[in-house]
C-alpha cells in the first residue's frame, strides 16, 4: 500500500497540478486545436504550397495560413508553423488540388496527410482549373459545396474522396484520377 | 499532539480514566473472545437476579403472596417499558392471587406445576433453571416468576413495547404494487411474509447473534423449493458470527459475503415486502435481523440489482424498455466522464465537426484542463449528494438551491467550468439515480471515478484497461456460487439473457433461475 501510495501520488500531483501535457505530449485540451476546413495543394513542380483555411463560428473569424515546402511533408509543416494553435486536421471536409498536381502526386500528399493524423477518408476530393489557393482563400465550406453540388448534380456522379484517390494510386492506375480530374473540375467563383 | 491535551497534572481535580497504557494497545496480548456461557454463575434465585440488575432503574420487582398465603411468596421481576402492564397484571398477577385452580395448593412444587399449566394467563410459558436463560427472558421482555426454595423461575411472555407503524418504504419508491414496508420490528416483518405466503412450507429459521445485543436473525426460505445446500451455508455463516453486537446493517452483510468484500453488491436488500417475497419465491434465502427495517436476499448477480419489481406491474413491452434502459444507464453512469474526456482531450478527432467546435467555443475562456474540470465537478457532485443525505430534510433544499445554482449556473457564467462538462456530469448523475440498488450505485460512484482518471490520464487506451479491469473483477466474483455476471456468463442460454435484460410475459418464465439449484425447479404450469 505505501509503495503504491509513493508511485501514485507524484503520478497525481503531477498531473492534477496541470503539467499532464508536459508528462502526457499526446494530451492536449481542445480549446488548443484549430480545426481546418479546406485544403489547398499546389505544387509547381518543384515547391508545394499548402493552404488552409481554419473554421469559426463567425465568417470574419475564419483564417487562412499559407505553408509552403520542398516535399509535402515540409509544406505540411511550415504550414503548422504558421498557425499559433496546433492544426487538427482530422475535420477536414474538401481537399483541393491545383490544375498542375498530378495523379500520383496527390495521392502522396494525401499519404503524406494521413501518416501525420487522421484525415477522413471521406472526405471530398477535387482538382481546380488553375491554382487551387484561390478558391479556399475566397470561398467557405458552404459555398464551396453548393458549387461543387450543381457540378455533381450535372455530371450525376459523386465526388470522388481520399479512399478512391488512395485506392487508384495503390492500383497503380493514374488513369482513375484523371476521371477524377476530368469530372470534378469545378468553374472558377 | 498529545502534548497540547491539557493533563491531569495541571488540574489535578480532573476526572481521568483508569487503566493501564490506555493510548493504545498491544493488540496481540489481548486474549481472544472468552466463551459466553454461563454469564451469570450464580443459582436462580432472587437475590442474583437483583445482584444483576442492580443499578439499573428500569428493573421493576414485586413479591406476591399466592392465593394470599404467607408461606406461598414467589418473587415477580420485569423491565418497565419492555413489558405491558396491564397485560401483567390481568394476566399474571390477578390470577395468582385469586385463580381458584391454585386454591389447596400444597407446596412450592404443586404450585409450579399448577402455573405451568393454566394457573396463569400467559400464551407462552417457560420453565427457567439456568439465571441466564431467566435473564435472556427479562430483557426480551418477558416477566419473570421465581420460586426461590426450588431455585427455579417460570418465564412469561408479555412484551408490550411500541414500534414503528408498517409504512411506506422510505427508500424505494412504488408506483403500482404494495406500499407495505418493512420495519425495525422482526416479528412484525415475519407477520408481514406470513401473510404474503401462507404456506406452511415458507420457514423462518431464527437465531440469536450478538453477545451483547442478543439480536433475532431469521433466515426465512421455501422448504420444498430452495436449495438446501445454500440454506445450509447461510445457516453456518450466521451461526459463525461471534461479535458484541449486531447493530447496524454492515456487521451481518460482512459475516454472510466471501472475503475480500467486493465492491459491488453481493447481497441484495429490500424495504419492500412484495419484492422480498417474489425472491423467496424464486428459489432464494432470505434474511431479517430485528432492528433493521431490510430483508436480504440471496445469493443475487448484477442482473437482479438491475431488475425492478415494478418492472412486473406494466406491459411486458414496457417493462422490457425500462429494463432495457437501466442497463444502458448503467453503462453510462459508469463510462459517460472517462470517455468523454479520454475523447476530447486525445481523439478530437472522433468528435463530429460541428459538435467539436461548439466544444472549443464553450472552453474559450475556462482556465482550467478539461480533466481537472470533470474531476472536480464529478467530486462536487459527490459532496452535494452526500450533503443531501446527511442534512434534515428541513434544511435539505438549501443543498439543491445551492448546488444546483451555484455548480450549475453560477460557475459556468464566471467561465469556472464548461456548460459540456456540467451536462457530462448532470447526465452521469441522473443515469445512476436510475438504479434500483444503492448499494450497486455506491460501487459505481468509485469505478467511475477510477475510470475517468484512467481515461483522463490515459485516453481511450487507459480507460479500455479500466474496462478490462472492471470486466475481470466481476467475472471474479461469485455470490454464493453463482457468478455475478450470470446469465452474460456461464449460462449459454440466450432465453436466460434475455430474461434478464428484458421483461418476459410471465407465462413465458416457467422455471426457476437453474443456477439457485432449486428442488422444485417449476414455477408454473
Amino acid at each position: 500500500m505505501k509503495k503504491f501510495l509513493l508511485f501514485f501520488l507524484p503520478c497525481a500531483l503531477l498531473l492534477l497540478s496541470g503539467c499532464g501535457a508536459l508528462t502526457l505530449p499526446s494530451s492536449r485540451q481542445i480549446d488548443e486545436w484549430e480545426v481546418a476546413d479546406l485544403l489547398a495543394v499546389d505544387f509547381d513542380g518543384e515547391k508545394a504550397t499548402f493552404t488552409t483555411i481554419i473554421r469559426a463560428d463567425k465568417e470574419e473569424d475564419r483564417s487562412v495560413y499559407q505553408g509552403a515546402g520542398d516535399t509535402f511533408e515540409q509544406a505540411l509543416e511550415s504550414l503548422q508553423d504558421v498557425c499559433p494553435k496546433r492544426l487538427l486536421l482530422e475535420h477536414l471536409r474538401f481537399v483541393l488540388f491545383g490544375e498542375e498536381v498530378e495523379a500520383q502526386d496527390a495521392a502522396r500528399c494525401l499519404e503524406a496527410l494521413l501518416r501525420q493524423g487522421d484525415v477522413r477518408l471521406s472526405a471530398s476530393v477535387y482538382q481546380t482549373q488553375g491554382k487551387a489557393a484561390p478558391y479556399v482563400e475566397d470561398s467557405t465550406v458552404e459555398t464551396l459545396s453548393g458549387i461543387m453540388d450543381e457540378e455533381q448534380a450535372e455530371k450525376k456522379q459523386p465526388a470522388a474522396t481520399v479512399v478512391e484517390v488512395l485506392r487508384g494510386s495503390y492500383q497503380g492506375t493514374p488513369a482513375e484520377l484523371n476521371v477524377v480530374k476530368e469530372r470534378e473540375t469545378v468553374e472558377a467563383p | 499532539m498529545y502534548f497540547l491535551h491539557k493533563t491531569s497534572k495541571n488540574n489535578p481535580k480532573e476526572f481521568q480514566l483508569r487503566g493501564e497504557n490506555a493510548l493504545s494497545y498491544d493488540e496481540k496480548n489481548i486474549p481472544p473472545h472468552p466463551p459466553s456461557k454461563p454469564e451469570i454463575p450464580l443459582p436462580l434465585t432472587s437475590d442474583s437476579l437483583r445482584e444483576v440488575f442492580a443499578g439499573s432503574g428500569d428493573f421493576l420487582q414485586h413479591t406476591v403472596y399466592v392465593m394470599g398465603r404467607e408461606d406461598l411468596k414467589l418473587h415477580l421481576f420485569a423491565l418497565d417499558g419492555m413489558v405491558n402492564t396491564a397485560n401483567l397484571i390481568q394476566g399474571i398477577m390477578r390470577p395468582l392471587t385469586s385463580n381458584p385452580v391454585l386454591k389447596d395448593t400444597r407446596d412450592f412444587q404443586d404450585l409450579l406445576s399448577r402455573v405451568l399449566h393454566g394457573g396463569v394467563y400467559s400464551f407462552e410459558v417457560k420453565l427457567r433453571e439456568k439465571a441466564d436463560d431467566a435473564a435472556l427472558d427479562l430483557i426480551s421482555g418477558s416477566c419473570v416468576l421465581v420460586f426461590d426454595e426450588l431455585q427455579r423461575a417460570v418465564t412469561f411472555e408479555t412484551k408490550g413495547f411500541d414500534f414503528r407503524g408498517v409504512s411506506e418504504p422510505g427508500g424505494e419508491n412504488v408506483l403500482k404494487g404494495s406500499r407495505e414496508g418493512f420495519i425495525e420490528n422482526i416479528r412484525m416483518n415475519t407477520a408481514l411474509l406470513r401473510r404474503r405466503i401462507k404456506s406452511p412450507n415458507l420457514v423462518l429459521e431464527q437465531f440469536v447473534v450478538g453477545r451483547e445485543t442478543k439480536t433475532t436473525v431469521a433466515v426465512a426460505y421455501l422448504r420444498e423449493f430452495t436449495n438446501a445446500d445454500l440454506v445450509q451455508v447461510v445457516r453456518d455463516r450466521v451461526q459463525s458470527m461471534d461479535v458484541d453486537g449486531v447493530l447496524s446493517a454492515t456487521v451481518l452483510e460482512e459475516a454472510l459475503i466471501e472475503k475480500p468484500r467486493p465492491l459491488f453488491p453481493t447481497l441484495l436488500n429490500t424495504e419492500r415486502v412484495n419484492k422480498f417475497c417474489s425472491g423467496l419465491l424464486a428459489g432464494r434465502v432470505g434474511l431479517l435481523v430485528d432492528g433493521l427495517p431490510l430483508g436480504y436476499l440471496l445469493p443475487v448477480g448484477l442482473s437482479q440489482h438491475l431488475k425492478s419489481e415494478e418492472d412486473y406491474g406494466f406491459h411486458p413491452v414496457l417493462g422490457s424498455f425500462l429494463t432495457l434502459m437501466r442497463y444502458a444507464c448503467f453503462l453510462i453512469s459508469i463510462l459517460l466522464p472517462g470517455f468523454f474526456v479520454a475523447v476530447v482531450n486525445f481523439h478530437p478527432e472522433m468528435i463530429p465537426v460541428e459538435l467539436t467546435l461548439s466544444l472549443i467555443s464553450s472552453r474559450a475562456e475556462v482556465p482550467f484542463p478539461m480533466f481537472l474540470e470533470l474531476l472536480t465537478m464529478l467530486l462536487a457532485f459527490e459532496v452535494l449528494l452526500e450533503a443531501g443525505v446527511q442534512l434534515p430534510r428541513e434544511i435539505g433544499q438549501a443543498v439543491s438551491i445551492v448546488g444546483g445554482l451555484i455548480l450549475g449556473s453560477a460557475a459556468v457564467e464566471a467561465r469556472i467550468v464548461s456548460p459540456i462538462v456540467v451536462i457530462v456530469v448532470a447526465m452521469t448523475g441522473v443515469a445512476g439515480f436510475v438504479l434500483p440498488s444503492q448499494d450497486l450505485a455506491g460501487a459505481l460512484r468509485i469505478w467511475r471515478l477510477a475510470l475517468t482518471i484512467l481515461g483522463g490520464v490515459g485516453g481511450l487506451f487507459g480507460l479500455s484497461i479500466g474496462g478490462i479491469a472492471l470486466i475481470f473483477k466481476l467475472c471474479g466474483t461469485e455470490s454464493y456460487g453463482v457468478p455475478y455476471l450470470y446469465p452474460f456468463v456461464v449460462s449459454g442460454s440466450p432465453k436466460r439473457i434475455l430474461e434478464s435484460v428484458a421483461r418476459l410475459p410471465t407465462q413465458d418464465v416457467k422455471f426457476r433461475d437453474p443456477q439457485l439449484h432449486p428442488q422444485n425447479k417449476r414455477r408454473r404450469k
